[in-house]
């Protein structure tokens, strides 16, 4: 029976994921513990084929890229931007969709493993417990995520929230509805501590109204529960939901900028395309895509990581979607 | 060195070599085969002194190996392609298939080098509206199944749409509703689509009523730039050759004040959820889960003959009687 790292790890006395570190280089190891997983090893004939990937360097040439859902804009850009790249750099990126489904995620990667030197992980909705379990399997980089254990690209949550709270109040906005995403996703959740964290200005409220699947659907559901809380503008969970949301006013006869401001998250290519065109904080999906391939190629290369731990910044696209509220006072 | 003087280094030469027979190699060369720690360490040194290159010829040919397909892209942008990776990951994972997606990013070397490298990793390939011309490609592909969608290539299996008959339903619809003058907005000449497309209108229209623009290159953005142009022909309706360059006319149109439909009639093609975002467009829907499908099908039930699938006009909001 072949001696798999998990024998190693149970051997070494340290989990899985740090016998797979130490392996990979693909995180903070403390020097006692790497010299000890690599004794244990070595003492165990745990060898080459098995964790090849990380000392071929880059034998393969070829990078897995995992996303939930290919038809999501918010994944094809990541995927566009981490295969040109990838190109750049001599490599090919093989992309599976997991149609949603977290469980699909581990079969992906073990149908991969042998056929590629590292992976890129975009996995929005696996638990935080379960995580390790995918970012075992020699070198992994994870995109828009965090994570204690392989390094990782994430845009600045916080400052896009704020940005986009901020120009609505800057157009005389008081009254900010914000449609929320589903419970489990990980990424919504960042945007609710983010909400929680602002520090608004007397008078100001933000509040949630709902919460919505991040599909144009999702959107089209939530566009009722905006309208019948009478806030003057709102930020939806994404660009896609946004645009679920336009689709949905249209209908109800509800004027975008005039009766109600919508200001979308991500600035995929169709929030430009959309009439109104949408305001949207704009996220460094395609730069936090490259960022990931050059870090992922550093680990499988062996060379170390400089950064494990990316935060790209964002910034606020005004298009038509938004306008200022008629100021107290004027008549027409 | 092996007594073999051309071509490339074969595992039957690393077998000879060895002593040993080409299967042990083969299953020393595969990360689950199952050999001595030895043996495998003794194929491998001798692999790597030969020059023995994995992704060479012996593992291509096996078919039914790795369970997986190859599906290229040109554009994973393009919600036309993401739809039909979406389609052919569904269909292949239901009979028992991952499925490997490559976007090649619009460029024809791209493509012929990810049919390269990912050759032994599939079984077979769906090849979707490549950039590649039909030689370079069946060249290519030679030796490993695959199909072509969106795009026909002698020689290969192909799952394409009935473009003709959509252009036709398209402009059938808009005389029908009274106009006379149907400009048609054209796409990069080097599509097979775009191509095709161009084709179809073309044969619809008598050549002095044809009132022809672009071709665009970027979609959104040409199609942006082209309205104004349209606007000085007096035409009263257009067809886009897809949705996006579509949507880019619509929202041209609507910052120089001029109402869709009551002004100007515009058609999209493929039939894209985008298309229906705020203002949905009239277009014409072209097969891409379904056609993945077929594609999907088709490679893993060779021997059956190229599929031609229909395209269905969507009327929406964006078409009306000229005013």
């Amino acid at each position: 029976m072949a001696v798999t790292i998990r024998d190693v790890a149970r051997h070494a006395g340290v989990s899985p994921s740090t016998a797979s570190r130490a392996f990979t280089l693909s995180g903070p190891v403390d020097p006692e513990t790497h010299a000890r997983v690599l004794a244990v090893a070595e003492e165990l004939g745990y060898r080459r084929n098995r964790w090849a990937s990380s000392l071929r360097g880059g034998a393969t040439k070829k990078l897995a890229m995992i996303v939930p859902d290919l038809t999501n804009p918010f994944f094809a850009d990541l995927v566009r931007g981490a295969q040109a790249r990838a190109h750049e750099l001599g490599y090919l990126v093989l992309v599976t969709d997991t149609d949603d489904d977290p469980r699909a995620e581990s079969e992906m990667l073990a149908s991969l493993a042998d056929r590629v030197d590292g992976s890129l992980l975009c996995t929005p909705r696996t638990p935080d417990d379960q995580l390790g379990r995918l970012t075992s399997r020699g070198p992994t980089v994870l995109l828009h995520r965090t994570s204690d254990d392989v390094p990782y690209v994430i845009s600045d949550v916080a400052q896009g929230v704020r940005l986009a709270v901020d120009n609505l109040v800057a157009l005389g906005h008081r009254d900010i509805a914000y449609l929320d995403g589903p419970p489990e996703s990980w990424s919504a959740g960042l945007r609710r501590t983010a909400i929680a964290a602002l520090d608004l200005p007397d008078g100001v409220a933000v509040r949630t109204v709902g919460q919505v699947p991040a599909r144009f659907e999702g959107g089209v559901a939530g566009g009722d529960l905006v309208v019948a809380s009478g806030a003057t503008a709102v930020l939806a969970f994404n660009d896609v939901v946004a645009l679920g949301l336009l689709h949905r006013l249209v209908a109800r006869g509800v004027r975008v900028p005039d009766d109600l401001s919508v200001v979308g998250y991500d600035d995929v290519p169709s929030a430009a395309m959309a009439t109104p065109g949408l305001t949207t904080v704009a996220q460094p999906l395609v730069a936090s895509a490259r960022t990931g391939v050059d870090m992922l190629v550093d680990l499988v290369e062996g060379r170390p990581v400089g950064d494990a731990a990316v935060v790209l910044p964002t910034h606020l696209v005004v298009r038509s979607s938004t306008r200022a509220v008629e100021p107290l006072g004027r008549t027409a | 060195m092996s007594a073999r003087t051309t071509g490339r280094t074969t595992i039957h030469d690393v077998a000879a070599d060895l002593g040993i027979s080409a299967s042990t190699v083969s299953r020393a060369l595969s990360p689950q085969g199952v050999v001595s720690d030895e043996t495998r360490r003794r194929v491998e040194d001798a692999a790597a002194r030969l020059g023995y290159r994995l992704n060479s010829a012996a593992r291509n040919l096996s078919t039914g190996r790795t369970h997986a397909l190859g599906l290229l892209v040109p554009d994973l942008r393009n919600p036309f392609f993401a739809e039909i990776a979406k389609g052919a990951q569904n269909r292949a994972r239901a009979r028992g298939h991952a499925v490997y997606v490559a976007d090649t990013n619009l460029s024809a070397e791209t493509e012929l080098e990810a049919v390269e490298m990912m050759r032994r990793d599939v079984d077979g390939f769906v090849v979707c509206s490549p950039w590649s011309d039909d030689e370079r490609l069946v060249a290519a592909l030679s030796g490993v199944p695959a199909v072509v969608m969106h795009r026909e290539v002698e020689g290969l299996p192909s799952v394409t749409a009935a473009l003709h008959d959509g252009m036709r339903q398209a402009l059938d619809h808009l005389r029908a509703l009274g106009h006379a003058r149907i400009a048609y907005v054209a796409g990069p000449a080097g599509s097979w689509n775009a191509r095709e497309r161009r084709r179809g209108y073309e044969a619809e229209v008598p050549e002095v009523e044809q009132v022809m623009l672009g071709p665009v290159v970027d979609q959104f953005e040409g199609g942006f730039s082209v309205a104004d142009a349209l606007l000085a022909t007096g035409a009263t309706a257009v067809v886009a050759y897809n949705d996006i360059t579509a949507l880019g006319l619509v929202s041209r149109l609507a910052a120089r004040g001029v109402r869709v439909p009551k002004d100007m009639s515009v058609i999209g093609f493929d039939g894209l959820d985008v298309a229906t975002l705020a203002n949905p467009l009239t277009s014409v829907s072209v097969p891409r889960a379904l056609a993945a499908e077929h594609a999907v099908d088709l490679l893993l039930r060779p021997g059956t003959s190229s599929v031609v699938l229909p395209t269905q006009l969507v009327v929406r909001e964006s078409t009306a009687a000229p005013s």
